[in-house]
């Protein structure tokens, strides 16, 4: 080990505060508001249950675009509520309705967990059922969002479903979005995608003149970073459900700030009365300049210096006091080569174990960085690689 | 339109004083260097203005006054002279409708390039100026501080990836007037700047240009005054209608052949078309998608068919009228077979049913590569729009904007619609995304092309400059009046029939785009392309309902939609009318209107408290047209006044009735500049009022009942003067679309006409006026031509059409017959197994009962000299139509089988289309189901 620092990001790391969940209004609206330490979220039920707010309290910043709520009346038509919602869940394929409303159908709060469940029996006007639950755990920079689908058809049928998430670290100056693709691949399903001839985290910032974005995920996340902040936010999900046909995909308006990080689900086909479960986490990581990787609820850094091997690594919920043993693995042969071990504080949201390695001596070739946790986690990093020439 | 133009030419003392003079605007040389606006306009606030001419000398320089040197005044024109160390600066000021027009050259005079901002502005404008319109959809509130609107990107769209345009003008207003300067739509600048200055009291108008040493660049501006009765910009925007209408003109104008009617919106495209489908429908366009591999090679090079596509996402299908290709397999990937398919079809269908063939999109995409490699030149490189296009338009492969004027591209792109145009038979091109807002900054910016601009970053040609010269390249392909290339447009842009990509039920785009957009279009046709219903959007709960909440709220949806056609003057497409024949009933009058041209400005007062949440005008003067629509669910009731100045500058007074397909009545008090009449708004029935004929009223308040009998070959106005003195007055008469006038008859005796006018006719209490038109079609009415014995009683085919012996294009026409009962026996409308009419070959004239003899050219057959062309029935019972070109007897057939629909009626049931899908028809148990109509164009129902 060459050096190490613990840093510490909340004034005091010791407290712990109750979950809470509170009746309020947003945009004239109705809304449900949860908050923990680290998070308030903020979902209106009006508007497909979406997360309307997410604040990051230690740094009070809201991560989500503003939200906005609007009826239009007409004589001859339906009133036509509109909705701009940061994180909500669409149906692929569907045109959108972003100011559906869902039933509130259960709220809950102790000092533990925070949460609420809503349903509508014909979400986004179609015939799958979609029962959603947002939770919030003690001392966690993360919100959990479960979902269930269900077939209320009478035949088999097939949806998509999508996350929609627009998120801003800053409202003045574009997010860069850390996607970790997969390569090799032109087409996911019958969808071209954006070819890279190998795995790779790609970082789509307002240099990529190319607004709209497909992809194939490499792994089960999705991440946003501003250099105005020390925050990542990532959304993650279960790489069961990217497979084989998911998608990841972002949106940038050009000359402006928003841009979207966006899971487009691996289609699935249900019978009748048939469901599915989901579950995304929106992860805070505070204290990390970049994510590299998440492992478990761990967030990673890692820079290839001079020599040197340079991580931040932080927790969106608390992880106990264990070591991380670091390993290079050489792209051809597949030989590892061990580069030393650093034994990490306890992480939890807020306090980042900044540490560098050595580089070891290593043979000519192409090395990825591969680390393992004393709790048996593994993590193989896309990025960076190490080159020997 | 009659332009008043006085001009004094006043020479004394050395002294050169000049005036121009509109209806509205008068501009004064003092002869001194000064130049003043007077505004003749009688209620206003202000009077006078100061006009002044400034120039920046970029980018560094500031703001300078230009003094300007008569140079001459004669022929209605001042010629001006301005000159500072590097430009010299000629305008020519002239009457231009109402408004006064500068047309300006400006000369570099020096030996290298220069970027400039010439300027117009109007000073000593009066404190109580209140509001300012920067050219953008809103108005702004006049306060302390400078207001200034710099450049001409607007909001951006999201899905064409550019951004909207202010209207080229800068206007500031007191309570009741205005004052206005600004350019001329269409006209080639990229950038444009409006302001308003409270201290100085000064209103500003620049453009930004370009110069080569020693070149001179053309441009106009315009100056006018305004009033606020019926809206600020309106007002403006009216004048430019009526100041510049061939901005809006459209090829071919009325006899353009596709731009007058429904888009197909693909249903001739993807699926095989059917003729009597289209004309029942009343589609005469299509929108006919990337008919080729690669954007950027509409023409299909040998050389560049194979290749490695970059970045595919999507599998590429094409459909040329339901037969379908694609690149994805080797058996369809042959460029041979891919040529031939496309040629024979569009040979064969794409002048039937006005196929556009879409040309990549306007020529402001290219696929990655092709551009890379081939037109490196020609990319654009505005980051701050979408700049690779990775989702449409062919699918095919990666896109990147391109710009298509002067670049190595737009060599290609021009030489290419020349070919396609001649080998396809194209009847014009689809341009999409007809926008501005993105910058080319490319190499072929150093040429002296038109529209340069510049900026902080340097100099650019705004893509709509582009967009704009490839419309005026396309109409000039063809040089043959009437088979010049329409453009369908979709976008704000130049073009001959205009798309708003949104279903009217697309509320947040429709609160969005509008009016901005309507601005734009102006009079010309148009249409809208969007989702139909919405439905999923509309009743996202849908799946909850009952079949009775189907049947209350689609006839609300239908009448939201012939509601916003009307106010829009833009119409709509089979998604819409399947299943609701009300929207079917109206087309005859929807298009009547669009013909005559929508129009920004109405000059309509009501009561207090009547509730009229739809309104539009149409056409100008004595073919005016208002529609009012009550969206409520109870009546509206009260008076409501046309303000006839508004309408025309001419002084004519405007006698207006209710537009009804056979007979209305109205009472019109003439009263003061108003035509008042008593109206009744039915919940939910479109009510129009349309212009029967005008006089030149006396001061005194007049009343006259107007009563109109329509028929199909007839139409006939009754004006019954009551209780007025005797006054003298020409009648001025409208000039009917397919009909003649007849005659004018004062109490019974006909008076002399000339020039669309009578001549001074005395008219008293209880004089009666008739004019009669005739029908240059029907000599007959409706009745006989319904009675016809086309089929028995027992509903089969029972007549046969007889065509001269030999005669192909008689022939060709007459299966036209056998067309119609065949879509009347596949919809079930005649009996199964009815036969078709058969096509009889006669070298003589024997229009015998239960025949149709149709003759094209007159005389070609003995005895056929006397009969007129249109469609009349012979003594023996016979129908005869004749006509003198193959295009008129096409046309007259249309024209007859929409009165044979009469009797023959097909209600097209709800179907499974775009925005209303199938488990919905099928939830609520209306698939193949229809709802009936209002006949409420008729008195007699």
């Amino acid at each position: 080990m060459t050096g190490a620092l613990l840093t510490l990001t909340l004034s005091s790391c010791v407290r712990t505060v109750d979950c809470g969940l509170a009746h309020s209004s947003t945009s004239g609206t109705p809304s449900i508001v949860l908050s923990n330490r680290y998070l308030q979220a903020e979902t209106v039920p009006a508007a497909l249950g979406g997360v309307a707010g997410l604040r990051w309290l230690p740094g009070n910043l809201e991560m989500m675009i503003p939200f906005k709520y609007s009826v239009e009346t007409h004589d001859l038509i339906p009133d036509r509520p509109s909705a701009t919602v940061g994180g909500k869940i669409l149906i692929w394929g569907r045109q959108n309705l972003m100011a559906q409303p869902m039933t509130v159908t259960g709220t809950s709060s102790n000092p533990e967990k925070c949460g609420v469940e809503f349903v509508n029996p014909y979400y986004q006007g179609t015939s799958w059922r979609l029962e959603r639950r947002i939770e919030l755990e003690r001392d966690t920079a993360a919100l959990v969002i479960e979902m269930t689908v269900i077939n209320t058809a009478a035949e088999p049928a097939t949806v998509t479903l999508w996350e929609n998430l627009v998120a801003q670290l800053d409202a003045e100056k574009m997010d860069a979005v850390i996607i970790p693709v997969r390569g090799q691949i032109h087409k996911v399903g019958s969808r071209g995608v954006q070819f890279f001839p190998e795995d790779t985290l790609f970082i789509d910032d307002a240099g990529v003149k190319t607004q709209v974005i497909f992809t194939a995920p490499a792994r089960n996340w999705i991440a946003r970073r501003n250099p105005k902040t020390n925050l990542i936010l990532a959304l993650r999900t279960n790489m069961d459900d990217l497979l084989p046909q998911g998608l990841f995909y972002v949106w940038k308006q050009m000359g402006g700030v928003i841009h979207s990080m966006e899971i487009i689900f691996s289609p699935i086909e249900l019978a009748p009365g048939k469901s599915k479960d989901y579950r995304l986490e929106y992860m805070v990581f505070a204290g990390l300049t970049d994510l590299k990787e998440i492992c478990g609820d761990i967030g990673i850094n890692c820079e290839a210096g001079s020599g040197t091997l340079d991580f931040q690594m932080t927790a969106a919920r608390k992880i106990a006091a264990q070591s991380v043993t670091i390993s290079l693995i050489n792209d051809t042969s597949g030989t590892k080569i061990a580069a030393g071990s650093h034994p990490l504080s306890v992480l939890m949201s807020g306090i980042t174990d900044e540490f560098s390695l050595p580089l070891p001596t290593l043979p000519p070739g192409q090395y990825h960085i591969s680390g393992e946790f004393d709790d048996g986690a593994i993590f193989t990093l896309l990025s960076p690689k190490v080159k020997i020439r | 339109m009659l332009k008043k133009l006085l001009i004094a030419v006043l020479c004394a003392a050395n002294a050169f004083a000049f005036a121009l003079e509109t209806s509205r605007i008068r501009l004064v040389h003092d002869g001194k260097g000064g130049v003043k606006l007077e505004n003749l306009q009688p209620e206003t606030d202000w009077r006078h203005a100061s006009i002044q001419w400034r120039m920046t000398i970029g980018p560094d320089g500031a703001p300078a006054v230009v003094s300007m040197t008569p140079e001459s005044g004669d022929a209605g024109e001042l010629r001006l002279t301005g000159r500072t160390g590097k430009v010299l600066w000629r305008i020519t000021l002239r009457p231009k409708g109402t408004m006064i027009e500068a047309v300006s050259e400006l000369t570099n005079l020096t030996g290298r390039e220069l970027w400039i901002e010439p300027e117009i502005n109007a000073t000593a404008l009066p404190a109580a100026f209140g509001c300012f319109w920067d050219g953008f959809a809103g108005l702004r509130e006049i306060k302390q501080q400078s207001i200034v609107r710099k450049g001409i990107k607007g909001e951006q769209e999201r899905h064409v990836g550019a951004s909207n345009m202010p209207f080229p003008v800068a206007a500031a207003a007191a309570a009741k007037g205005g004052v206005f300067l600004g350019g001329v739509p269409f006209d080639p600048f990229s950038y444009a700047a409006a302001g308003y200055d409270p201290k100085e009291q000064k209103l500003s108008y620049s453009i930004r240009l370009v110069a080569a040493p020693g070149e001179t660049i053309g441009f106009r501006m315009t100056a006018g005054a305004a009033i606020t009765a019926y809206g600020l910009q309106e007002n403006i925007i009216q004048q430019y209608y009526e100041s510049y209408p061939e901005c809006w003109e459209v090829v071919q104008g009325q006899d353009n052949p596709y731009v007058w009617g429904n888009h197909a919106h693909y249903l001739n495209w993807w699926s095989q078309p059917c003729a009597e489908r289209s004309r029942r429908l009343g589609i005469t366009i299509e929108w006919s998608y990337c008919p080729y591999k690669r954007s950027g090679d509409m023409l299909i090079r040998d050389e560049l068919w194979d290749y490695q596509q970059k970045n595919p996402f999507r599998d590429r299908v094409i459909r040329f009228g339901g037969i379908q290709t694609s690149f994805t397999d080797s058996k369809n990937n042959n460029i041979d077979e891919f040529r031939k398919l496309r040629q024979d079809r569009f040979r064969e269908l794409g002048r039937k049913y006005g196929w556009m063939f879409y040309n990549t999109t306007a020529g402001t995409w290219c696929e990655i590569q092709l551009a890379q490699e081939k037109y490196p030149d020609s990319i654009t490189h505005d980051k701050s729009v979408m700049y690779i296009l990775n989702s449409w338009s062919t699918a095919h492969d990666q896109e990147i904007r391109v710009f298509p004027m002067g670049t190595s591209f737009a060599k290609v792109f021009e030489e290419d619609m020349t070919i396609l145009a001649k080998e396809l038979d194209l009847p014009g091109f689809a341009l999409d995304c007809a926008y501005g807002g993105a910058f080319y900054r490319g190499p072929a910016v150093e040429k002296q092309l038109p529209g340069r601009a510049w900026d902080e970053e340097g100099k650019f040609i705004d893509q709509s400059v582009a967009i704009n010269h490839q419309i005026d390249f396309i109409r000039g392909i063809n040089q043959k009046p009437d088979r010049k290339l329409t453009t369908f447009i979709n976008g704000y842009l130049k073009g001959d029939y205009v798309m708003a990509e949104a279903s009217y039920l697309d509320t947040g785009k429709y609160n969005r785009w509008m009016p901005l957009l309507r601005w734009y279009i102006g009079p010309r046709p148009g249409c809208v392309h969007g989702h139909g219903y919405l439905f999923n959007q509309v009743a996202p709960d849908w799946r909850n309902q009952k079949p009775e909440y189907f049947q209350e709220l689609m006839p609300k949806l239908s009448d939201y939609i012939i509601f916003s056609q009307l106010r829009y003057g833009l119409t709509t497409s089979y998604l819409t009318m399947y299943g609701t024949p009300q929207q079917v009933y109206v087309i005859p009058e929807i298009l009547e209107l669009m013909r005559a041209g929508w129009q920004v400005e109405i000059p309509m007062i009501t009561e207090p408290g009547m509730r009229i949440p739809f309104s539009a005008r149409y056409g100008r003067g004595v073919d005016s047209y208002f529609f009012l629509g009550n969206s409520g669910n109870q009546p509206v009731n009260g008076m409501i006044g046309f303000d006839n100045t508004a309408l025309n500058e001419q002084g004519w007074t405007i006698l207006f009735n209710r537009k009804m397909r056979d007979f209305a009545q109205i009472d019109n008090l003439l009263e003061s500049n108003f035509t008042r009449i008593n109206t009744e708004l039915p919940s939910r029935v479109p009510v129009i009022y349309e212009a029967a004929a005008a006089i030149k009223k006396p001061t005194a308040t007049l009343s006259c009942r107007v009563k109109t009998t329509r028929t199909l070959h007839s139409v006939r106005h009754e004006l019954a003067w009551t209780g007025n003195d005797a006054f003298s007055s020409p009648l001025l008469l409208r000039q009917l679309r397919g009909f003649k006038l007849r005659e004018v008859r004062v109490d019974g005796k006909s008076v002399a006409m000339s020039g669309g006018q009578t001549v001074p006719v005395r008219i008293a209490d209880g004089t009666r006026v008739e004019i009669e038109y005739a029908s240059e079609t029907f000599h007959v009415p409706a009745e006989v031509i319904t009675a016809f014995p086309f089929t028995d009683n027992g509903g089969k085919v029972s007549f046969k059409v007889m065509v001269p012996a030999g005669a192909a294009q008689e022939k060709t026409l007459a299966e036209r017959f056998q067309t119609y009962f065949t879509f009347c026996r596949d919809r079930k409308i005649i009996v199964a197994d009815s036969p078709e009419p058969v096509i009889e070959e006669v070298s003589a004239f024997n229009p015998a009962a239960g025949t149709v003899s149709l003759m094209i050219g007159g005389g070609t057959l003995p005895g056929t000299g006397n009969v007129p062309d249109g469609v009349s029935v012979s003594t023996h019972g016979g129908l005869v139509v004749k006509a003198a070109t193959t295009a008129e007897a096409d046309a007259m057939l249309t024209a007859l089988f929409n009165v044979m629909d009469q009797r023959y009626e097909y209600v097209f049931p709800f179907s499974w289309v775009m925005g209303l899908h199938r488990e919905v028809l099928v939830h609520f148990g209306m698939f193949n189901k229809a709802f009936p109509y209002q006949r409420y164009f008729e008195a007699k129902q």
